[in-house]
């Protein structure tokens, strides 16, 4: 495994900009994109990449939106005095996962088609802090009809809640819906398409949600994992085509879920490859958030080597005793077990140096199809400072990183002092 | 040095958002054609042959190296000519089978194309011990022993790129494939032509792929070590209904 890792992060710096075209010839080296999980940690960073724009006043638009602004006058949320927009397309597009290309359902940013080289799952990242207006617009440009549930912020109405007949009517073709609530409870939360949830789920309508608050610990990453399965039955390669308008209204139950049999497993929309693996980037001595969200239908059981794991929040509540400082009196464990639906907050302080993975220790979810590695599958890279300070790659340097080397039975061991 | 270290390092996660294009299949009307044709320009130099390693009673000592194939008019067999990066066109036969045959201690055949998510089914011919090994840009694919007279190993391959495919048992073996996300693609025919049919009116750029003649060196199992295969490339314009005549040197 560490060879391996050393492999894929070495070659990822080697090849640099000039990373490998969709077809390319013998390059020689397997690495072709790093993917590093998501970094949630301000406000600032949606702004950055063109998926939100902050409004320095209550810009409320709707009456649901006025109905949580009241609602959190009366719990004593307190209004921060400022709105954040996202305005969302649903849109049809595809996601290659471990080299599977599947037909997939997405919201993305206003006026995005295709950005990424696997796909667009999952949505973009709503983040805001406490009492915040949020305001989310939704535009369907697919064929098929959506709404958007706001899963785990409770200063919402009803009439916001994005069920399908129970709280709103499906958003049809070439209409929109605009969702207002209050930020609040700080934590990690979800949204997700709430038609026939079993499939249009399962297809990619989904993102995270992050409320940051004023108290919270400081830390210094903040990162995000979205953990899924998906079917190569629905695949292109299977000749799988999705439910459309012009063959049926998926109002009606298109393709419908069971169980299915899931073979290929993701993180933030990515499988673990040779080519593509998952990283965080990390530096002695951080102090690191990473937020799990399970968006499958099966459990996961995240296992972090060589590291503890202090569990602080668990569906956007601290997990007691933690109140916004680690300790040794915190939940602690060297795994993140997940079920559906579920988030789980984790802080980690990063007191090693090296190479280090993070795999689902159901192992066959640390597969493509029953091929180990893959799937949920990450590894933690260190990075190291120079005499003056500049950060590089030491996570790559076999000097600095040796290999372990077994040696015959009986002899010293290879690095014996 | 170690600051250009590090941009380099995170210009990875930075730029590579913009690759990838995906393919979609589409009913393509008044399809072009592409006949190609890869010549090799002077006297081809002759290969050694290779040493067989195991089992020499039924491989033989040597086998001949099928690295440059040569006809009489000068036609270089097992070129791959293929479109790049092209979006949209006909539509892909994705229960179409890739036969490969380990007979007679070689690769049948020798070079062959295929298409990400399709199944290749490689037969042992013979009654003596194959592996097939396949390395995708690298990256181990396909690594199962065939023990067995007439054992058949199927997989999906889902990767893209150039296949190294070899037989760990027999050093001198080895065979190639590119893999691709569309069907527009072809290996040259004993007279270096390949056709590409199909395609929908307009300007594409077209390469072809050679695997290389020339050997390096060898590595610790004995195996000849070639040169970085041979790319080239050319502008064409596929007309409507009509065949794009595009001649390649190899030399």
């Amino acid at each position: 495994m560490k060879r391996l890792l050393f492999i894929s992060v070495a070659s990822a710096f080697i090849l640099g900009l000039a990373a490998a075209p969709t077809m390319a010839v013998k390059i020689g080296l397997p690495i072709k994109e790093v993917r590093t999980l998501i970094d949630v940690s301000s406000v600032d960073v949606a702004v950055k990449a063109g998926h939100a724009k902050v409004i320095n006043k209550v810009d409320v638009q709707t009456e649901g939106g006025q109905w949580a602004i009241n609602q959190a006058k009366k719990l004593g949320v307190k209004l921060s005095g400022k709105t954040v927009v996202y305005d969302m397309d649903a849109i049809e597009s595809t996601q290659d996962i471990a080299g599977v290309d599947f037909p997939v359902w997405v919201f993305v940013p206003r006026g995005q088609k295709k950005a990424y080289p696997h796909g667009p799952v999952p949505g973009p990242t709503i983040i805001a802090n406490e009492g915040d207006l949020v305001r989310v617009s939704l535009r369907n440009n697919s064929k098929n009809n959506h709404t958007i549930h706001i899963h785990g912020p409770t200063v919402i109405s009803y009439a916001h809640d994005g069920t399908m007949n129970v709280a709103q009517v499906p958003i049809k073709v070439d209409q929109e819906f605009t969702y207002e609530f209050v930020a609040s409870p700080v934590g990690t939360h979800i949204y997700h398409c709430h038609v026939n949830a079993n499939e249009h789920m399962d297809m990619g309508l989904y993102g995270a949600i992050i409320i940051h608050s004023k108290d919270e610990e400081k830390v210094d990453q903040d990162i995000l994992a979205i953990l899924d399965e998906w079917d190569s039955t629905f695949s292109k390669e299977e000749g799988f085509a999705p439910t459309t308008a012009e063959t049926k209204q998926s109002v009606e139950v298109g393709h419908p879920r069971k169980m299915a049999n899931f073979n290929l497993f993701t993180i933030n929309g990515n499988a673990w490859t040779d080519e593509y693996p998952n990283v965080v980037l990390a530096q002695s001595g951080q102090k690191i958030r990473a937020r799990f969200v399970n968006f499958g239908s099966w459990p996961h059981n995240i296992h972090l080597h060589g590291h503890t794991l202090h569990w602080v929040a668990w569906d956007g509540r601290n997990v007691y005793p933690y109140n916004n400082k680690i300790s040794d009196i915190d939940m602690r464990s060297d795994s993140v077990s997940i079920l559906p639906g579920e988030r789980k907050d984790y802080i980690f302080i990063a007191d090693q140096e090296g190479r280090w993975v993070w795999h689902c220790h159901f192992v066959p979810h640390a597969t493509n199809d029953g091929v180990y590695h893959g799937g949920l599958l990450m590894a933690v890279v260190y990075l190291g400072k120079d005499e003056k300070g500049n950060l590089y790659p030491k996570g790559i340097d076999l000097d600095a990183y040796p290999l372990g080397k077994p040696v015959k039975i009986g002899e010293k061991p290879y690095d014996a002092l | 040095m170690k600051k250009i270290m590090l941009l380099l390092f995170v210009s990875c996660f930075v730029l590579s958002p913009a690759l990838g294009i995906a393919y979609d299949e589409m009913e393509v009307k008044n399809g072009g054609q592409i006949m190609g044709h890869v010549k090799f320009t002077g006297n081809p130099p002759k290969l050694a042959s290779l040493k067989v390693n195991k089992n020499e009673d039924f491989c033989g000592k040597e086998k001949s190296s099928e690295a440059l194939v040569v006809g009489k008019d000068g036609g270089v067999r097992f070129a791959i000519g293929y479109l790049e990066n092209i979006e949209k066109g006909k539509t892909i036969e994705r229960k179409k089978q890739t036969d490969l045959n380990q007979e007679k201690c070689l690769f049948a055949p020798h070079v062959f194309t295929l298409v990400k998510g399709t199944e290749l089914a490689v037969l042992n011919s013979d009654p003596i011990l194959h592996n097939i090994n396949v390395n995708v840009d690298g990256i181990q694919t396909l690594n199962k022993g065939q023990p067995k007279q007439n054992q058949v190993v199927v997989a999906k391959i889902r990767r893209m790129g150039q296949a190294d495919i070899t037989c760990d048992s027999h050093t001198h073996m080895r065979g190639y494939a590119m893999i691709f996300d569309h069907p527009y693609h072809a290996v040259t025919d004993e007279t270096g032509t390949f056709v590409i049919d199909n395609i929908p009116p307009g300007k594409y750029t077209l390469k072809v792929w050679h695997e290389s003649w020339k050997v390096t060196g060898i590595d610790d199992d004995g195996r000849a070590l070639y040169d970085k295969p041979v790319l080239l490339s050319k502008e064409i314009e596929v007309p409507a209904k009509g065949i794009a005549h595009v001649n390649f040197e190899l030399k």
